[in-house]
């Protein structure tokens, strides 16, 4: 009887195993799930720790996180499988937002869905997407190099900074640096010329351009320039560690400002999609992200984290890049900026 | 079988690139020869490219001309002494080019120990730019490439019959006269070897540029990676990198032809 109830058990165990097997993955298919598209590295970490792993929580959505590069990365990972999109949210900034929204492969962002949109200022909200989180970009320089205390953006004209400027191209974030030199002058992004104007007055003064903040840093570090044009006080601050030479302004009238921020994709899981965006938005993951990754947050009631606090006094006017504008004009202003102020 | 699976996806790749280039961008269907049509009426697009051409010829020929006494001496030493310059060259061919080319921003830059020597010397009041300039990428590329160099001179050099210069020398021919017509026409193949090596590799260079010319020099690729990376003009960046291809097949042809004519002169003679 023994050796009857052993083989029987022998028989079966086998096929039981596999009919388990395809259930516990049925069952796992029928989680439900989202897939967020950020960039990697101490970015993903900090959106772990501030919104993901608590939603996935509170929600029971399993989050899956995938990385790109940068926003171009992601908007031709898109553009791949626009017949079959498989991502649910993607961090982007404004202008590939609004490119992806023309191309459709993102959908129209509706605030109505998003009850804490209603915590964000009106500006950091367009067709293409919620902002995340906001930033502003202030001067970097070496105090014991530069002869005076830079406190105006104009400052970068004077003489004395001969050669010692590190100038952003116009590749450089999407052209911030050219648009705020416009403002500047009195123009704006449907009036450019005086940001041309001033950047060429800027090339006796301009050591080396740069397309990536590393590069800028370095050269900062290295003691090849002295002065570090439209910095972020993240990267200041980390400039700044084992370097008290450098010093951060957040220079007058206004700062450049912008945001990176979430899009939602044109796909089948726009719901969760909402909902997970909604999540990031509130309070407590706001101010998470936030104090790890040293930017301001997006939603009014979060505070500024503390170590940003003396860099962002109350006072600070933001100016804000209209992306919708900026998308259409962005290649003539690269392709003039490489052929009129750069590489003439 | 297995080199004709890897042409096949090399080739793919590169037919990928063209039909790339032939697209729209905006997701419509149809070929167009729009962005060619850009391309080849773009004033700027040419300038770039003669530009990459004339500083990758400076550097072509400074790169021969440190070269070829190191590969030559080469051919002159054995034993420890050559494993231990053979193991140096290997070490500078394998190590990482963007951190060679941060070497060159340590050695030249403003900050860099050539500057903190001359200005300690008293040689100059402030420091001298080498760098963010023609001159500087020039030099980026030359310590780029000078192995490459080497290594294709080296052989040709190694493998010329010592006896055809001790004849020379017999004959009554002064060292210099030994080099120019001896040495130097057998050495031909790997001079034609190194430059074109070295020419092509200069010409198509983005990093070089990019962190040596600090915006300054725009060469060819770094155009390209502003197109296709920056401007999100995919296709428009196809049709340039294919305009490229075609034009260093070209060259290649020329070079190829160059060989071709050396070949048919009797240049296999002198050979060990």
């Amino acid at each position: 009887m023994e050796n009857g109830a052993i083989r029987w058990t022998g028989k079966w165990a086998l096929p039981l195993l596999a009919l388990g097997a395809v259930l516990s993955s049925s069952r796992a298919e029928a989680e439900e799930k989202l897939v967020f598209m950020s960039w990697g590295g101490t970015w993903a970490t900090y959106a772990q720790k501030a919104f993901v792993e608590p939603f996935e929580k509170e929600t029971g959505i399993k989050v899956e996180v995938r990385a790109h590069q940068n926003t171009m990365d992601g908007l031709a990972k898109l553009q791949a499988v626009r017949d079959n999109l498989d991502v649910d949210v993607w961090a982007t900034s404004p202008v590939p937002a609004a490119v992806a929204l023309s191309q459709g492969v993102v959908a129209k962002f509706d605030p109505s869905k998003v009850a804490n949109a209603a915590n964000l200022p009106k500006e950091l909200i367009t067709p293409a997407c919620i902002a995340w989180y906001r930033f502003f970009f202030g001067i970097v320089y070496n105090d014991q190099k530069v002869p005076f205390p830079i406190t105006q953006w104009k400052d970068l004209l004077d003489p004395r900074l001969k050669g010692e400027i590190a100038v952003p191209n116009a590749s450089n974030g999407e052209g911030k640096f050219l648009l705020q030199l416009a403002w500047l002058s009195g123009g704006s992004e449907n009036n450019i010329e005086p940001g041309f104007e001033m950047a060429k007055r800027l090339r006796p003064n301009a050591g080396i351009y740069y397309n990536s903040y590393t590069e800028r840093d370095k050269a900062l570090a290295a003691g090849e320039v002295s002065v570090g044009g439209m910095s972020l006080v993240g990267e200041y601050l980390d400039l700044a560690k084992g370097n008290p030479q450098f010093k951060f302004v957040a220079a007058k009238p206004f700062v450049p400002a912008d945001f990176d921020c979430f899009s939602i994709v044109n796909g089948k899981n726009q719901a969760n999609a909402y909902k997970f965006v909604n999540f990031a938005l509130s309070k407590a993951a706001q101010e998470s992200f936030a104090s790890q990754a040293l930017v301001l947050p997006a939603a009014k009631e979060a505070a500024v984290p503390a170590a940003l606090a003396p860099y962002a006094p109350a006072d600070l006017v933001y100016h804000y890049p209209d992306s919708a504008i900026v998308k259409d004009k962005l290649q003539n202003w690269i392709d003039r900026w490489n052929q009129e102020v750069q590489a003439p | 079988m297995p080199t004709l699976i890897i042409l096949l996806v090399f080739f793919l790749f590169l037919a990928g690139m063209v039909a790339t280039s032939l697209s729209t961008g905006t997701g419509e269907p149809g070929l167009t020869l729009t962005n060619y049509d850009r391309i080849l009426s773009s004033g700027f697009f040419y300038s770039r490219l003669v530009l990459s051409a004339k500083l990758a010829i400076f550097s072509t020929l400074i790169s021969l001309l440190l070269g070829y006494p190191v590969a030559l001496h080469m051919t002159r030493i054995s034993g420890a002494t050559l494993k231990i310059v053979f193991l140096l060259l290997t070490v500078l061919f394998f190590s990482d080019y963007v951190m060679r080319m941060y070497a060159v921003i340590l050695a030249f830059g403003n900050n860099g120990f050539i500057n903190q020597a001359l200005l300690g010397i008293g040689a100059v009041a402030s420091p001298v730019h080498f760098l963010y300039s023609q001159t500087g990428v020039v030099i980026g590329l030359v310590a780029g490439n000078l192995a490459f160099m080497i290594f294709a001179l080296y052989p040709t050099l190694s493998r010329i019959n010592p006896d055809y210069v001790a004849a020379a020398s017999l004959l009554g021919a002064s060292p210099l006269r030994q080099f120019l017509m001896v040495t130097l026409p057998l050495s031909a193949p790997g001079i034609l070897a190194g430059c074109s090596l070295v020419f092509l590799m200069s010409l198509n260079s983005y990093i070089t540029p990019a962190l040596l010319g600090a915006g300054f020099v725009q060469m060819i690729a770094t155009l390209i990676f502003d197109q296709a990376i920056s401007t999100w003009r995919l296709p428009l960046a196809s049709a340039s990198a294919t305009v490229l291809l075609v034009m260093t097949l070209i060259m290649l042809a020329g070079l190829g032809s160059l060989a071709r004519l050396y070949r048919s002169r009797g240049g296999r003679r002198g050979k060990r």
